[in-house]
This record gives C-alpha cells, sequence and structure tokens, in this order.
C-alpha cells in the first residue's frame, strides 16, 4: 500500500505543491507543509474510496492542513512582494507600463499572497481548473456561492493587477 | 447561477499560472523517494496529527500544573499549620488529572475526518478550539480568585484578625491590612491577564483566524 502511495504523491505532487506555495512562504515552509499535508494524505488514505476522484479527496485535505492545522513560522515575507513593489511603483497611473507575462504571473502571486486563506483556497481551486461543482465539494459552499464568490476575487485580483492596491 | 465574468488577461493568466507551477514542482521534486524515505515517512509513521500531538503536549503540561498546584496547596496549608484531610488533596490531584484527560479525549473524538470539506473541517476545529479555550479561561479565573483568597487569607493571618477579630486592631494596621488587599487584588488581576495572554497566543489568534475563515466562506 505504502508504494501505491508514494506513487500517488509522486505522480500528483504538482496538486500539493500549488497549495503549499499558496498557503506558505519560503522553500523551508513549503517543505514543511508539504510533508504536513503528504503525512495526513498518507493517514487518511485507507479510507479513500475510488469512485471519488482523486484531486477533490486530496484538495479536502491538504486545504485542510494548510488552513486548519498548519501554523506558519512566525516570521515570514512574502516571497513575491519585493518584485511586485516595483513593479506597481513602474506602473503608475500617469507612466503605462506593459509587463511581460512573467512579470504579470508574478504579479498574478504577489495578488494571491494578499488574499484571506478562504479566498486563496477558491481561487487556487479555480485556477487549478475545477468545475465550480468540484470547488463547492471541497469547501462545502454551494456552487452558487462558489460562482459568486469566485467572480468577486476574481474581480478583487484584477483591480489589485491594475492598481497595486488591495 | 451566476455565469462564470470573463475577465480578458487574468483569465489568460490561468493556464500560465498551473503550467509554471506544475514545472516548479516538478523541479523542487518534493516528493522523491530520497526524501520521501526521511522526514516525511517518519510524519506518516505517526498516528496522530500535528494538532492532536500540539493538543498531548498541552495535556501534558496541564496535568503537571495542576499537580504541582496541588503540590503547592498542600504545602500551604502546611505552612499555616492547618491541616484538611489527606483524601481531600488525593481526591482533588485525581479530579484535576480526570478533568484534563477526560477534555482530551472528548476533543480527540471531535477531531474532524481529514477528508471532511473545508467548512465542515474548520466548523469542528473552531468548537474544539473554543472548548480549549473556555476551559484555560474558567483555570485562570479559578486561579486568580483562588490566589486573591490565599493571599487575603495570609493577610488577616498575620494580623491576628482570624484569632482576634477586627476589633483589636490599631488604625496603622488597618491601613496595612488595605495595602495587603491592593496587593492581592493586582496579583489576582495580573495572574488573569497574564493567563489571558497566554492562552491568547496559544490557541486565541488562531481560533479567531478560522472564525472569520469560516465567516467569509459562510457569507453570501
Amino acid at each position: 500500500m505504502e508504494q501505491a502511495f508514494t506513487e500517488l504523491i509522486k505522480t500528483h505532487q504538482a496538486l500539493i505543491y500549488k497549495v503549499c506555495h499558496v498557503y506558505a512562504n519560503g522553500d523551508e515552509a513549503r517543505r514543511d507543509l508539504f510533508q504536513e499535508i503528504v503525512a495526513q494524505l498518507w493517514r487518511a488514505f485507507p479510507k479513500y474510496n475510488t469512485d471519488q476522484k482523486w484531486t477533490t479527496w486530496a484538495y479536502r485535505i491538504a486545504l485542510n492542513v494548510a488552513i486548519t492545522q498548519w501554523r506558519k513560522p512566525e516570521k515570514v515575507s512574502l516571497s513575491y512582494s519585493g518584485s511586485f513593489q516595483i513593479r506597481l511603483e513602474q506602473s503608475l497611473p500617469d507612466t503605462p507600463y506593459d509587463p511581460t507575462p512573467d512579470e504579470r504571473l508574478a504579479a498574478l502571486h504577489a495578488a494571491i499572497a494578499q488574499l484571506s486563506p478562504a479566498e486563496k483556497a477558491l481561487i487556487l481551486l479555480y485556477l487549478d481548473g475545477l468545475s465550480y461543482a468540484d470547488i463547492a465539494q471541497v469547501t462545502g459552499i454551494t456552487e452558487n456561492n462558489a460562482g459568486v464568490k469566485l467572480n468577486r476575487i476574481k474581480a478583487k485580483l484584477k483591480t489589485m493587477l491594475q492598481h497595486g492596491k488591495s | 447561477m451566476e455565469s462564470p465574468e470573463q475577465i480578458p488577461g487574468f483569465d489568460a493568466l490561468q493556464a500560465q499560472w498551473r503550467q509554471s507551477l506544475e514545472q516548479q514542482s516538478g523541479a523542487a521534486d518534493l516528493a522523491d523517494p530520497a526524501f520521501l524515505s526521511t522526514i516525511t515517512r517518519q510524519k506518516m509513521q505517526q498516528q496522530t496529527s500535528e494538532t492532536l500531538r500540539r493538543l498531548q503536549r498541552n495535556l501534558l503540561a496541564d496535568v503537571l500544573a495542576a499537580l504541582a498546584l496541588t503540590a503547592a496547596g498542600y504545602f500551604f496549608q502546611g505552612y499555616f499549620g492547618r491541616h484538611l484531610p489527606g483524601i481531600f488533596w488525593l481526591g482533588l490531584a485525581v479530579f484535576s488529572v480526570g478533568y484534563h484527560v477526560n477534555l482530551f479525549f472528548k476533543l480527540k473524538k471531535q477531531e474532524p475526518a481529514p477528508d471532511a470539506n473545508l467548512l465542515d473541517g474548520l466548523q469542528m476545529r473552531i468548537t474544539a478550539l473554543e472548548k480549549l479555550l473556555g476551559m484555560y479561561r474558567r483555570t485562570g479565573r479559578l486561579l486568580a480568585v483562588l490566589l486573591f483568597g490565599a493571599l487575603i487569607y495570609r493577610a488577616l493571618r498575620s494580623e491576628g484578625v482570624l484569632d482576634e477579630g477586627p476589633v483589636a486592631l490599631d488604625r496603622m494596621q488597618y491601613l496595612w491590612l488595605f495595602v495587603q488587599t491592593g496587593i492581592a487584588l493586582l496579583a489576582a488581576v495580573g495572574l488573569e491577564f497574564c493567563m489571558k495572554w497566554y492562552v491568547d497566543k496559544l490557541y486565541g489568534r488562531h481560533c479567531r483566524a478560522l472564525v472569520e475563515c469560516r465567516r467569509e466562506l459562510q457569507e453570501v
């Protein structure tokens, strides 16, 4: 069973990595969160029903660990805040600035880092391409509510990306 | 259901975001066999979650504190030459330890299923944390009252009020008694404040963050 689990983790490590990337800052913290999520997945693995989608099952566990259990180290720095700040300064309204795709991506990471844990969970699931039904299953809210919230978060992120205001 | 709002530029970033993190995760290879064979494997072998282990550590500290307080009470009464029966102290120690152990198992039972949805997980964690916070706050208040009572008792006894009554006191003794009452009050309030601060640091902030997260998810 352990070998099957290890293979599964290797195949789907990107999913866990995304959660770690959104909720933890710095390699050390991400590694710590990754270990905690893998350990929790392992504990829950015997009860995993293969009829269930692995993605929603794993996301439930990973988000539960990241939000409700894992405690961040006291002093953390936002990995993207520095570069984002430079972008913000360069893209003041009077001085139009056309960022490169990499810069836009970095700005998106920085903007996501400023969201609340609940908003992070929703946007993470959305960005990873989960349907509203799957998002509702993972978070426990209704599909309607998930849709409404996601539209708000997307608009908020858009504003942050355009004006650099949280 | 509200239709997904297309935000030009932002939606285009979705694929880029996913691709970039998938590449990074491959490069980081956090799940490589060597890595899984060390720390992660150790964590996988542990039967309890990090939260429960933290709870176990706190429980141990609580039990030791309860026993230390009982022992302090026992010696304190000896200091004043008053002796309550040994069975009373034994009962108190058993009650304190039993109370903490019982609470621990109650909380363990409420440990949310790891694959519960986020809202249910939050709800159960908040309930457990609020129970713990309530217990610590009650303990803090009780300790403050006990400390106040012990200090007042000591003051009254040192002035001989317990033996001869207040009529035998002169003006200076009344003043000294008043000062000691003030000190006792300050000590009790200080103790409760410290306890509140400690509990808040231990669980309070985390609990408030979870409540806020639940509120955000629930609001429409």
